[in-house]
C-alpha cells in the first residue's frame, strides 16, 4: 500500500487536524428528513450534520433505515419532506441532470459492492473517468493503479468481478468511489458479511482516507468493532509506509474530533453525539446498552 | 359485489400506470437521441449481440419458413393449376408479413428477453443505483443503445431472412415442385411491388422499438431478487411478442388501406 502519489493531501498539518467547525457549511446536513414506503414511515425527522474531515458513524439495527439514508443523501431517492444539503447546497429539489454535478464530489460504496458484473475491475474502477471522457488510456491505467494501490489490490486489474472475494469486492469498489477523489464517501455496512481480518483492513482504509485525505463521510455499520475503532485509532503517518501502516492507538481526544454517531431507532434519531457521550449514554438508556451489548 | 368492483378497478388502474410508465420509458429512450451524452460504444456492442449474434436462427428460420411456404402454396395453387405462381406466393408472404413477423419473433425471444434480465440483475444487485451514484443515466447508457441497436439492426436481419426465405423457396420449388429457376425468379421479381418492399422494411423498424423497449422496461421494473428477475424476462417475452402480433395487425390494415 503505497500512498506517495495519491493526491496531495489537505494543507493543514495532518496529525492535529480537527474537523472544521460550524464556521464553514458542514458537508452533509439532514435536516427533518422524512420518507416512507407504503404507509410505513421509515425515516421520520432525522436531522444531523457531518462536518467536513468528519467521520459520522450510523448505528442502527437491521431494516431502521440505514441504507435508505444513504441513499438520501446522495440524492438517489427523493424525501417526502425535509432537506439534504451538500455542502451548503440544497440537493432535494435538484433534477437528475443537476444531481449529476453534485455526485461527483460524492462516492458511494455500496451495501453488495454493486460493481459492474460486465466490466472488469479496471473498467469498473476508471468507470468515471471513461464517462467524463478526455483521459488517455494511459492516464486512466495509471491513475486506475494507483487506487488500486492504494485498496492494496494492484495484481486484480484485469479480473472479473466475479472472481474476486467479498471482501475485495468492497475494495474494489472503495477504489470506484475514490478515483475522481470525492470530499464526500458514504459507505453502507462496508465490513458485513466479511470475517475480522478483512474488516480491519477496511476500516484502515476510511480512516486512511478521513485522516490522510481529509475525507468527510458517512459510515453505516452494524459492527460496533468497526464503530469504536473508527472512534479511537487514527493514521498520524501521511506516508503510509509499507504494508502495514502505523496506527498510533488511542489518542482518543483528537480521534473524537473526528467521529461522532448518530443512533437510529423507530425511525429517529436516538442519539447523536460523540464517543465518549455514547458509552456514558449507554448507562442511562436501556437500549443503547442493549444495543451496544 | 363491492370487493370484486375494487379489485378489478384496482386491477384497471395497475394497467394504466403500467402503461404511462411504459409510454414515459418510451418517450426517454427516443429523447435522449437529441440530449447527450451518447453512448457510441455500447450501442455498436448491441448491434454486434443484437444482429450478429440473431444471424444464424434468422437464417434457419428464414430458410425453413420459405421452403413450407412454397410446399403449402404449391398445394393449394395446385387445384387451379397455378403451380407456376409459387415463387410469386411465397415472395409476397414473406416479405410483407413472415418475414418481419418472425424475425421479430426470433430476435423478441432471444433479446428482449436478453435485456430484461441484464437490466434487470442489475437492478437487484444495485448496480443501476450505482451508475447513477457514479454519474451516469442509465436511461442513456443502457436504454437508448439497445433502442438504435435493435431499431437499426432488425430490418437488415428481416432482409436476409427474407431473401433466405426465397430462397428456401426456390431449393423446394425447383427440387420437389420441379419448377424451373427462370420461372421461380421472375415471378419473385415481378410480383414484389415498391409497396411490399416498403411495408416489409416499416414493419421491422417499429418491431425493433417495441422489443428494445419492451425489453428494457421490464428489465428496470424488475423488483424482488432473482425471482424478479426471472418474472421480468418472462413478462418481456411475452409482451413484446403480443404487442409485435397485435401492431402488426394493425400495420397490414393501415396499408392496405393507404398504400394500394
Ligand atoms: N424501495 C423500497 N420500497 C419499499 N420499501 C423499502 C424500499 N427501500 C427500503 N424499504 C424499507 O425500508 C426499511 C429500511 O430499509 P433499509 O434502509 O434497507 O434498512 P437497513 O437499515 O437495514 O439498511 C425496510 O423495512 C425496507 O423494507
Ligand atoms: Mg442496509
Amino acid at each position: 500500500m503505497s500512498l506517495q502519489s495519491y493526491p496531495p493531501m489537505p494543507a493543514s498539518e495532518p496529525g492535529l487536524r480537527p474537523a472544521k467547525e460550524s464556521t464553514v457549511a458542514p458537508a452533509i446536513e439532514v435536516r427533518k428528513l422524512s420518507i416512507s414506503f407504503e404507509e410505513h414511515a421509515v425515516l421520520d425527522n432525522v436531522s444531523f450534520r457531518v462536518r467536513e474531515g468528519e467521520t459520522k458513524v450510523i448505528l442502527g439495527e437491521s431494516a431502521s433505515g440505514k441504507t435508505v439514508l444513504i441513499k438520501l443523501i446522495s440524492g438517489l431517492i427523493k424525501p417526502d419532506s425535509g432537506k439534504v444539503f451538500i455542502f451548503g447546497k440544497e440537493i432535494t429539489p435538484l433534477s437528475e441532470d443537476e444531481l449529476m454535478s453534485i455526485r461527483k464530489d460524492i462516492g458511494v460504496v455500496f451495501q453488495e459492492s454493486a460493481l459492474f458484473d460486465s466490466l472488469s475491475v479496471l473498467e469498473n474502477v476508471a468507470y468515471r473517468l471513461h464517462e467524463e471522457g478526455g483521459h488517455s488510456e494511459t492516464e486512466i491505467e495509471e491513475r486506475v493503479s494507483e487506487v488500486l494501490g492504494f485498496v492494496g489490490l494492484e495484481q486484480t486489474m484485469n479480473l472479473m468481478p466475479s472472481d474476486l472475494s467479498g471482501g475485495m469486492k468492497r475494495r474494489v469498489s472503495i477504489a470506484r468511489a475514490l478515483i475522481t477523489h470525492p470530499k464526500i464517501i458514504l459507505y453502507d455496512e462496508p465490513t458485513a458479511g466479511l470475517d475480522p481480518l478483512t474488516g480491519r483492513t477496511i476500516v484502515e482504509l476510511i480512516l486512511r482516507l478521513r485522516d490522510l485525505e481529509g475525507v468527510s463521510s458517512v459510515l453505516v455499520t452494524h459492527r460496533l468493532t468497526d464503530a469504536f475503532t473508527v472512534a479511537s485509532e487514527r493514521f498520524q503517518d501521511p506516508n503510509g509506509e509499507a504494508s502495514r501502516p502505523r496506527l498510533k492507538g488511542r489518542s482518543q481526544q483528537r480521534a473524537e474530533l473526528l467521529t461522532s454517531f448518530v443512533v437510529l431507532k423507530n425511525g429517529g434519531v436516538f442519539f447523536d453525539g460523540s464517543e465518549e457521550e455514547l458509552l456514558a449514554a449507554q448507562k442511562q438508556q436501556p437500549f443503547i446498552r442493549e444495543f451496544l451489548s | 359485489m363491492n370487493d370484486l368492483l375494487d379489485v378489478i378497478l384496482g386491477a384497471f388502474l395497475n394497467v394504466v400506470i403500467e402503461v404511462q410508465q411504459y409510454t414515459f420509458h418510451v418517450i426517454r429512450s427516443f429523447a435522449n437521441l437529441f440530449r447527450g451524452p451518447r453512448y457510441l460504444g455500447d450501442t455498436l456492442v448491441q448491434m454486434d449481440v443484437i444482429g450478429v449474434g440473431s444471424l444464424l436462427i434468422i437464417c434457419l428460420t428464414g430458410f425453413f419458413t420459405g421452403a413450407v411456404l412454397a410446399m403449402q402454396s404449391a398445394k393449394s395453387l395446385e387445384s387451379f393449376g397455378a403451380v407456376g405462381l409459387t415463387g410469386q406466393l411465397v415472395a409476397v408472404s414473406l416479405v410483407r408479413e413472415l418475414g418481419p413477423v418472425l424475425s421479430a419473433l426470433m430476435v423478441a425471444g432471444r433479446n428482449a428477453s436478453g435485456m430484461a434480465s441484464e437490466i434487470g440483475s442489475m437492478v437487484v444487485s444495485d448496480q443501476i443505483l450505482a451508475m447513477r451514484a457514479l454519474g451516469t443515466d442509465p436511461s442513456k447508457k443502457l436504454s437508448t443503445p439497445r433502442l438504435v441497436a435493435t431499431v437499426t439492426m432488425l430490418p437488415v436481419l428481416t432482409a436476409i431472412a427474407d431473401f433466405i426465405g426465397i430462397f428456401g423457396g426456390y431449393i423446394v420449388s425447383r427440387f420437389l415442385l420441379h419448377i424451373s429457376s427462370a420461372l421461380y425468379w421472375s415471378t419473385v421479381y415481378h410480383n414484389l411491388s415498391y409497396n411490399d418492399l416498403l411495408e416489409g422494411l416499416l414493419k421491422p423498424f417499429i418491431f425493433g422499438a417495441i422489443i428494445a423497449t419492451v425489453g428494457c422496461h421490464c428489465g428496470f421494473r424488475t423488483y424482488g431478487g432473482t425471482q424478479g428477475v426471472g418474472r421480468s424476462t418472462t413478462q418481456a417475452v411475452v409482451a413484446a411478442s403480443i404487442l409485435i402480433i397485435t401492431v402488426d395487425a394493425v400495420i397490414t390494415r393501415i396499408v392496405l388501406v393507404f398504400l394500394r
